[in-house]
């Protein structure tokens, strides 16, 4: 009965939905000739209307919000996997970066000024012996004492000897 | 764009782009099958609603993926019908509590004690929530893969073709399945089968 083509093909056909008006000729033809099925295709069609009259399951009334915020939440979760961490520490990092750049800067600086100061201070050195080379050679000097005492000497005070005498 | 594309597939390919909105509407449109579809897979209500949602994040995250031959619904619960089968077998490593449990200080009283909600209600609503109950409760005991094929069967947007494609088996496959999980069904309810209570109560 059941292996029967045309009986199998309307019993899908209403699985699914109504049966046309041709096929319900075509099923009346069969199960003429073969009443045996009467039984049979009352439990199929009992059996869809129950099927089709199960009622729908409560959806809550914010499902949609819902999902959404899912979805926000697992995008937000992936970009943050997906990026390079040092992009991500980078916002961290900028602060400090900015404070060792003034750090290092200051002490580059500090360091240049100290380096200036010695080279003038080298530099005042040089200018000073510079001047030390112009100065006489020692052989100059020899004769120091004897030509000081040739240098003329202050006049004589004539009153303090008029008093002494 | 193909002038005969399925709208959901329109969608689908505004939400590749980023377009939330395509994708808020999508999910309206389709969550209360995917809901029907994944409650009455697992019966646990709030296991229920966060897998439906996993399925909607999944399709999100998967857009990159999609390609617009393919059905949307057809894609759609591909992915509901996965998701609901790694959580069966997630409940099949980590079986959980029976609700028949006695409590250890006391045998004659339950460990777990829920309401009855029937007591108060009229005679008829009770008829049909027993019938519910029992459909429910027929539909989960069938293996997966029959139960699965007459969910996907109450979607009338998905042909047989495209249920066989869900179920990863050939269509007179998919058809011997339907087949067999309504000679159970039938079996299971025959007492419900002509009791007239489904046309008194629509």
């Amino acid at each position: 009965m059941n292996d029967d083509l045309v009986y199998q093909r309307l019993r899908e056909s209403a699985w699914r939905r109504k049966l046309t008006d041709i096929e319900q000729a075509e099923l009346r033809a069969w199960l003429a000739a073969h009443p045996d099925a009467r039984a049979d295709w009352a439990n199929e069609a009992a059996l869809s209307e129950l099927l089709k009259r199960l009622p729908d399951v409560p959806v809550p009334s914010n499902f949609t919000a819902r999902v959404l915020r899912a979805v926000e939440r697992d995008v937000a979760a992936s970009d943050r996997e997906r990026a390079p961490r040092w992009v991500w520490t980078w916002r961290a990092l900028v602060p400090r970066a900015a404070v060792m750049v003034l750090v290092v800067g200051a002490g580059l600086f500090a360091y240049q000024r100290h380096a200036l100061a010695q080279r003038v201070e080298l530099a005042q050195s040089v200018a000073t012996v510079a001047d030390v080379r112009s100065l006489p050679s020692p052989q100059f000097l020899k004769d120091f004492d004897v030509i000081r005492r040739l240098l003329p000497t202050p006049p004589a005070d004539k009153d303090l000897l008029a008093l002494m005498q | 764009m193909p002038a005969n594309l399925d709208p959901a597939a329109a969608l689908m390919l505004r939400v590749k782009q980023g377009d939330r909105a395509a994708f808020a509407a999508l999910v309206e449109r389709y969550q209360q099958p995917v809901m029907n579809f994944i409650r009455r897979s697992l019966r646990d209500e709030t296991e229920a609603e966060d897998l439906a949602q996993n399925v909607f994040l999944q399709v999100y995250k998967s857009a990159s993926r999609y390609v617009s031959t393919a059905k949307f619904s057809t894609w759609l619960f591909t992915i509901a019908r996965n998701l609901c089968l790694n959580e069966i077998r997630r409940r099949s490593r980590h079986p959980t509590e029976s609700l028949d449990a006695t409590h250890p200080e006391s045998e004659n009283q339950p460990l777990h004690q829920f309401e009855d909600k029937k007591t108060s209600s009229a005679p008829e609503s009770l008829l049909q929530r027993e019938l519910e109950e029992k459909i429910a409760q027929a539909l989960a005991e069938l293996p997966e893969n029959q139960r699965t094929a007459l969910l996907l069967c109450r979607q009338d947007e998905l042909s047989y073709e495209e249920i066989a494609k869900v179920l990863d088996c050939s269509l007179s496959a998919t058809k011997s399945l339907i087949h067999r999980g309504r000679e159970i069904l039938k079996q299971k309810l025959k007492p419900y089968l002509h009791s007239g209570a489904w046309k008194e109560s629509k």
